[in-house]
């Protein structure tokens, strides 16, 4: 596995307090949070193009985990954002877990292979980690989250 | 125990959604369904396991499947990737 988490996310990329407890009031304010950094975004398209993710099938993974997704022709590169919620969401996961964490990837749609490439990279990460989603949560900085997924990686590879 | 490698045809690759379909096929068998691909084996029953191959279009992936129901678990399953996950390109 050549990509990383840790590599793809970077410290203006991680929103550590979500405000909003609803499915879509978390989502709106992790895209209005990454129109700050990509401008190039337009908001209420890539809003959209979530929520009909989401409802094709949740993206909660299990676990406390989520990873809302979409292509838009908006963005030029991959982006991934990190979202925090400490009280957890109720993002419909079929293990009727409330998602606290969520790893929001957006990518242009002539590339599959990148997107397909950053799932991975997430799935690595949390499928053997039981306690992750603790230990992000118990972070206090932005700085603590990264190498909190940082150590994980590495731990993974060993 | 079966065996058979197959191609990814769909545009997408074995993506969240596809890889949802996958489980979904997979857990109405009872035989255990694992997926290998470069060398990598992981569980066919699991969407995690499955997104970490990263199967994109034209990849090939190998299912070894082991169980009383083995024979009917690979044809429903071949026949998903085949059909392109039912979707369009």
């Amino acid at each position: 596995m050549t990509l990383k988490v840790s590599h793809l996310l970077t410290n203006d990329m991680v929103l550590l307090d979500l405000e909003n407890d609803s499915r879509e009031g978390v989502i709106k304010e992790m895209v209005s949070f990454l129109k700050q950094r990509k401008k190039s975004i337009k908001e209420k398209d890539l809003y959209e193009r979530l929520i009909q993710r989401e409802e094709l099938g949740s993206t909660a993974i299990g676990e406390g985990f989520a990873i809302p997704h979409c292509k838009v022709k908006s963005v030029r590169e991959l982006s991934i954002l990190l979202g925090i919620s400490r009280k957890g969401v109720d993002f419909r996961s079929q293990d009727n877990k409330r998602s606290h964490v969520f790893f929001l990837v957006v990518s242009p749609p002539d590339n599959p292979s990148v997107n397909l490439q950053a799932l991975a990279a997430i799935a690595h990460l949390i499928r053997k980690s039981k306690h992750l989603v603790k230990k992000i949560i118990k972070a206090k900085n932005i700085n603590e989250v990264l190498t909190v997924i940082q150590d994980e990686e590495e731990s993974l590879n060993e | 125990m079966k065996k058979k490698t197959v191609k990814i045809k769909n545009k997408l690759g074995l993506h969240a959604r596809a890889a949802v379909k996958f489980v979904n096929m997979a857990n109405r068998f009872a035989s255990s369904i694992k997926i290998v691909k470069d060398g990598n084996e992981v569980d066919g029953k699991s969407v995690l396991g499955i997104l970490t191959l990263a199967a994109v279009q034209g990849s090939e992936i190998e299912l070894k499947i082991c169980g009383r129901d083995e024979g009917m678990a690979m044809q429903a399953l071949n026949d998903l990737i085949n059909d392109k996950f039912q979707e369009k390109e």
